[in-house]
């Protein structure tokens, strides 16, 4: 089954942190999931 | 200037001196007094969890009641409860006194066979393998609603135990003229294969049956461990500190092959930003001192458990700073004399030329991790006594 974890990542990337550009998605996408780990 | 603020910026030159492993004013006394002072106060653990008016009544109380002149982690804790029933799932779980401790079975989540992609590109592994096994809340029939909002409540919780820990770190400072030593934490990449993919049984066996695939991943994950501090400036008298967790199982031949490459690797690159490295040695470390000698030389705090630290002192006390020396277990089962009485052949032994700060050997975490009488008496000892002149 596909997972939506990198799409959920991305859009509070997105609207939570604030990132703009796709290399702050990025970023922020990375951030989040080794807060997880 | 206060006399409050005076004493902070004593401490501070105190502590920078230490652990460049140069002779400071005197010996500085270090708190790890971590969820022992609940116990102190009549308290458990569980009940500052949940309540920062109790967090900051033992704060207060330890810092009353017992001399330091700095704190390497305080009663504040960076896990809670909540936070894993949110995320259903995770490789803590807590007693009932509201003390943390590993779950049985949750840490290996990782196949053996998996290594190559968590070498390819480990932030996409993290992503697509280990949290939707590792938590409820990422499996893949959650749908992405639920995921947004759980997150959400996530973050709740983190900004809660953020709270905590500026309650803590504001008394501390403002009230007390003690700042908090440890500027950030993180693993060596082959302890976080450890303790968050493969448990000890699964590491051990590939160490056994692919060495190999293990040191690389340890290479794979040096960025990932330095991307967790990159925001981090070194500061005057702080230090980003290292617990090490597997070291002590390994013997030398094994530990050179997959520990040592990611490990070496780790700790040049934050010394090269400018960082002083505290190294948290637990347990038992002089099969290991070969290697420990070619780190860094006085770039390295090393924080040592169970090793006789005069043999420390004497293999490795021109290569870097040493902390601790006093038990834990002497600190609650001795009586007030002996306590002083080792005390004081640390200071005579340890402190000539520098470099020592004393403190215990291990986190004060339980109730039987000290007995308070001995704990007044050994601190205001050493202020006094750990004075070079």
């Amino acid at each position: 089954m596909e997972n939506n974890n990198r799409e959920v990542l991305e859009k509070i990337a997105k609207e939570v942190l604030g990132a703009k550009t796709p290399e702050e998605v990025e970023k922020a996408v990375k951030i989040l999931i080794k807060s997880f780990m | 200037m206060s006399s409050l603020e005076q004493a902070r910026l004593e401490r501070m030159q105190i502590m920078d001196d230490v652990i460049n492993n140069r002779q400071p004013k005197r010996v500085p006394v270090l708190s790890a007094c971590s969820t022992w002072a609940y116990y102190y106060k009549g308290y458990k653990p569980l009940d500052g969890l949940n309540s920062e008016e109790i967090l900051a009544e033992v704060t207060r109380a330890i810092y009353t009641d017992f001399y330091w002149d700095v704190v390497d982690i305080g009663p504040a804790v960076a896990h809670h409860p909540d936070l894993y029933e949110i995320l259903g799932g995770g490789t803590f779980t807590f007693n009932q006194e509201g003390l943390h401790q590993t779950r049985p079975g949750a840490v290996n989540v990782m196949q053996p066979d998996e290594y190559p992609e968590l070498i390819k590109d480990p932030y996409g592994y993290m992503l697509e393998y280990i949290l939707p096994r590792r938590y409820a809340l990422f499996a893949p029939d959650v749908d992405f609603r639920t995921k947004y909002e759980g997150i959400l409540k996530v973050f709740a919780v983190r900004d809660r135990i953020a709270r905590q820990m500026k309650i803590h770190n504001d008394i501390a400072e403002k009230e007390f003229g003690l700042f908090n030593a440890v500027n950030g934490l993180l693993l060596a990449p082959v302890d976080f294969i450890l303790d968050y993919l493969r448990d000890f049984s699964g590491i051990m066996q590939d160490i056994k049956r692919r060495p190999e695939a293990v040191r690389e991943a340890g290479m794979a994950l040096v960025q990932y461990a330095l991307d967790g501090v990159a925001n981090i400036k070194p500061e005057a008298g702080k230090t980003l500190l290292i617990p090490m967790h597997l070291p002590t199982f390994l013997n030398p031949r094994d530990f050179e092959k997959v520990y040592w490459p990611s490990y070496k690797a780790l700790v040049d690159a934050l010394v090269e930003r400018g960082h002083i490295v505290k190294c948290a040695f637990e347990r038992k470390y002089e099969h290991l001192f070969d290697f420990l000698q070619e780190l860094p030389k006085n770039k390295i705090v090393g924080v040592f458990e169970d090793d006789d630290i005069r043999v420390v002192k004497k293999k490795l006390g021109d290569r870097m700073a040493i902390q601790g020396g006093l038990s834990t277990q002497a600190l609650y089962y001795a009586s007030k004399e002996e306590c002083l009485d080792i005390v004081k052949g640390l200071i005579d032994d340890l402190a000539p030329g520098g470099g020592y700060i004393f403190g215990t050997n291990k986190s004060m975490i339980h109730a039987t991790d000290g007995n308070p009488e001995n704990l007044k008496a050994v601190n205001e000892f050493v202020h006094e006594y750990g004075v070079y002149r």
